[in-house]
């Protein structure tokens, strides 16, 4: 076991094609496979049962995209970047991609605990009048949707609505526990079925990490 | 988007239908000659791991002109959605459609998985039956432990493969290219494909009956045909394949699996793989370490499974243990070695494993309880060696042991089933004492059905009402025992029962089954009794005949054309043995004449037995 102290890298990935059928927890375990074919020094967990030291920072619904993904990995020792980078790409599998990483201090906050917003670009393809149907839906006060048999307001959480085009949108998202809001639950609300669109996540801010901004 | 992409949606777990995982092999359409579609009839989560399937495509797809996709079933919700939108079923790499293949390959691994072929073949627009198929359609074959009687699907199958098929599927492929290039008819392709040792094209025999629905005879019909078309095996198993696909999505068995040995010398009477996959070969130790060793840095695989009958049978295994423990113990994986034969060496192996990663409980297979009845099986131990492995487990530090029985073996009485609970709660309070409370003990009870090839295959099943009184037994005296009890349907077994020994007029039945709504019949929640029933009532035909007879020794049977290379003789005289509780010891040791070295006596090797364990 190694009691050096860790080396705590922080990397951005897209999730694409048709990778995004696959869900959080299996591409958890498909994310651990890649690292663990990577031949990077891993970190393992102490303990009975050792698991690679991984923190994902947030769940992507089924069917979205993203070209956002930010995860942190603890090595044994230094390496640099651009080889971290390939070697992880070479361990991936079709729609896995690693374009960035960067060292961040041990002692930083988790990545669930510091995530604030989700960014993410709708394309409607042949949705007819998307903006028309959402521009209706926000003039509502109070969207209420069923989460887990619970009822809630999701309109505090959509922080902004931005048109590029009359079929390409870009919808900011609050993304703290208990007031995250999801891109199909709002598409739903405004009669659109969130099957016939294209949803990419393109951003997530996290509290006290500018950069990844 | 495209329309499968569309249904993804609304389909649970749709990343089993999209490929694209890490080893995947993916060429360009256009760039080989031959498309073979391996397919397996259930769903991705049980056909992924399926190591037959993944040896041939790995052999596959190292030819360069040999493109191999893989296909499953789509589950229900997959199936209905495809059915709405008119999508064929298409294969996971290139999603091209199973009709544009040139051959698709069938996994057939048990029985309860036929009617899933046919609704294959019906989602993928093919006609389900050989003789209705053209020069333009598939050449639709099958291979694996099922088909050693292939005669139930043999309406469905151009050909099937007899035995191993690590070398005989680039035969097949070869025959292809050769057909299609002379451009014959189909029927020469059938004929050639026929002339390859191990394949066995059904349309090519003709089986005659007798009044009382037994058979009369079994003749090929040309000349040329051989009569018995005996099982193919390598003669010395080849390096593993260790490139495996890495599923996107959680299956079952999720791990690498190596096969250390192949075939088993126990000789246990009721046991099909026993029986069909003599002799016995086994994998060097250092070949087996650096398969390991290649399938953990191409898969990032965190645990292995070291694939045998009898796993503690292999003559080097401690020192594969061993080797594998200073190989690997600095890579957190997880080592797996199931079948173990119940010897205090058996703990000492796990043991060892254990230092390379903890895993869960102990498992062993008594099978039955009382020393009369195994020595009907033939699977010898005494209770008192028993109990002392059992002592052994606990004392080494395990709190969990699970326990296989089956019920309704040859011969079995109300005190055998008895015997039991009596056996588990002697395991469980041995356990107590030693580990205290904490102590599990698990009985996994499975109905027993005869199997073709084995001396079992003239036994009747033991009717299901009989066998549902034996488990509802086990229930009751489990009942806040400490002692949890799993057990398979004996109804679900049904299907097992009426096709393992069935004959080719069942064909028509799986049709009419399926027709009637049977799939999944090996999921007990999908089991469709009824359908079956009627299947057999509108062909005339009576499912007991085929479950609840027991057979003349002298009777030709269904599969009496093909051959696993143990004869006939011997498993008649096993069978006479059984009756008399006569033991056959490991016949490593000695050699009870099966058969097995006179039908191979060109393959056995020459001078050092060392990956062959025939005395």
């Amino acid at each position: 076991m190694n009691s050096n102290e860790p080396v705590r890298f922080r990397l951005t990935f897209s999730k694409a094609g048709d990778l995004r059928f696959v869900g959080h927890l299996d591409l958890q375990r498909l994310i651990e496979r890649c690292l663990r074919r990577s031949g990077l020094p891993l970190r393992y967990s102490q303990g009975f049962n050792p698991k690679v030291r991984l923190n994902l920072a947030s769940a992507l619904p089924l069917g979205q995209e993203s070209t956002a993904e930010v995860l942190d990995i603890w090595l044994d020792d230094h390496i640099a970047i651009p080889e971290v980078l390939s070697r992880l790409n070479q361990a991936s599998p079709l729609g896995l991609r690693f374009h960035k990483a960067r060292v961040v201090p041990n002692k930083m906050p988790s990545l669930q605990d510091s995530l604030r917003e989700s960014t993410f670009s709708i394309d409607f393809l042949n949705t007819p009048d998307p903006q028309a149907k959402l521009t209706a839906l926000l003039a509502d006060p109070n969207l209420i949707i069923e989460r887990r048999g619970k009822s809630l307001d999701i309109k505090p959480c959509i922080l902004n609505l931005e048109w590029i085009s009359p079929s390409l949108a870009r919808m900011q998202l609050s993304a703290i526990p208990g007031a995250t809001g999801r891109v199909d639950e709002i598409l739903l609300l405004a009669g659109i079925n969130p099957a016939t669109v294209s949803i990419t996540r393109v951003g997530m801010s996290f509290e006290g990490d500018v950069q990844n901004e | 988007m495209n329309q499968i992409d569309q249904i993804l949606f609304h389909v649970e777990k749709p990343g089993r239908y999209v490929g694209g995982e890490y080893n995947q092999a993916i060429k360009d359409w256009q760039s080989v000659n031959l498309h073979v579609a391996l397919a397996f009839p259930d769903i991705y989560d049980l056909g992924q791991p399926n190591l037959g399937l993944a040896i041939l495509y790995d052999i596959l797809n190292k030819q360069p002109n040999i493109a191999a996709e893989r296909v499953y079933a789509p589950w229900i919700d997959m199936e209905q959605a495809m059915r709405e939108h008119r999508i064929a079923l298409f294969s996971l790499e290139s999603k091209k459609a199973l009709s544009e293949f040139d051959i698709i390959g069938f996994s057939l691994p048990y029985e309860s998985i036929y009617t899933n072929v046919l609704n294959m073949l019906d989602l993928a627009n093919i006609p389900l039956c050989s003789k209705d198929r053209n020069d333009a359609h598939p050449l639709i074959i099958a291979g694996g432990q099922a088909c050693f009687n292939p005669e139930p699907m043999a309406d469905f199958f151009d050909a099937f493969v007899i035995g191993e098929g690590e070398e005989i599927v680039l035969e097949i492929a070869a025959a292809y290219l050769a057909w299609r290039s002379a451009g014959e008819s189909k029927l020469e392709l059938l004929h050639s494909l026929a002339l390859i040792h191990g394949v066995y094209v059904p349309a090519f025999y003709a089986v005659d009956y007798h009044e009382n629905g037994t058979i009369r005879s079994i003749k090929p019909v040309f000349d040329d045909i051989p009569e018995t078309v005996t099982k193919r095996i390598v003669a010395k198993l080849p390096p593993p394949t260790t490139d495996f696909i890495v599923p996107n999505v959680d299956i079952v068995h999720d791990r690498i699996a190596v096969e250390i040995m192949r075939g088993c010398t126990r000789g246990c009477r009721f046991c099909h793989a026993g029986a069909v996959n003599r002799p016995v070969r086994e994998r060097p130790v250092e070949e087996i370490l650096d398969a390991i060793e290649k399938g953990l840095n191409a898969t990032g695989y965190e645990a292995v499974g070291l694939l045998s009958l009898s796993s503690s049978d292999h003559i080097k295994i401690l020192e594969l243990i061993k080797k594998a423990y200073l190989r690997f113990a600095n890579r957190r994986v997880q080592l797996s070695l199931p079948s173990l034969r119940i010897a205090s060496f058996s703990v000492d192996l796990m043991d060892e494993l254990k230092e390379l990663k903890p895993s869960g409980g102990f498992t062993l297979a008594p099978e039955a309880a009382t020393e009369r009845m195994r020595a009907v099986i033939n699977k010898p131990l005494n209770e008192s060696d028993f109990l002392d492995t059992v002592k052994t487990v606990f004392e080494h530090g395990w709190l969990s042991l699970k326990l296989y029985f089956m019920v309704g073996l040859p011969g079995e009485t109300q005190e055998d089933v008895q015997a039991i609970l009596d056996l588990s709660r002697k395991v469980l309070s041995i356990g107590r004492k030693i580990r205290g409370n904490r102590v599990r003990v698990h009985i996994g009870v499975a109905g027993f059905i005869p199997k073709p090839h084995t001396p079992f295959q003239w036994y009747a099943s033991e009717k299901l009402e009989t066998l549902n009184q034996k488990i509802y037994f086990l229930k009751d005296g489990t009942r806040k025992s400490g002692i949890k009890l799993t057990y398979n349907s004996p109804e679900s077994s049904l299907v097992e029962a009426w096709l393992s020994r069935g004959n080719r007029r069942l064909s028509a039945v799986i049709q009419q089954a399926w027709l009637n709504g049977a799939k999944f019949d090996a999921w007990s929640d999908k089991f469709n009794k009824q359908a079956w029933l009627d299947a057999f009532a509108d062909n005339g035909l009576d499912p007991d005949f085929y479950a609840y007879r027991t057979r003349d020794l002298n009777e030709i049977l269904p599969w009496e054309h093909i051959s696993t290379g143990v004869r006939k003789q011997f498993l008649k005289r096993e069978f006479l043995a059984s009756q008399s509780g006569e033991i056959r010891i490991d016949c490593r040791n000695g050699c009870y004449y099966c058969g097995i070295l006179d039908s191979f006596s060109d393959l056995r090797p020459t001078a050092a037995d060392v990956y062959w364990g025939c005395p």
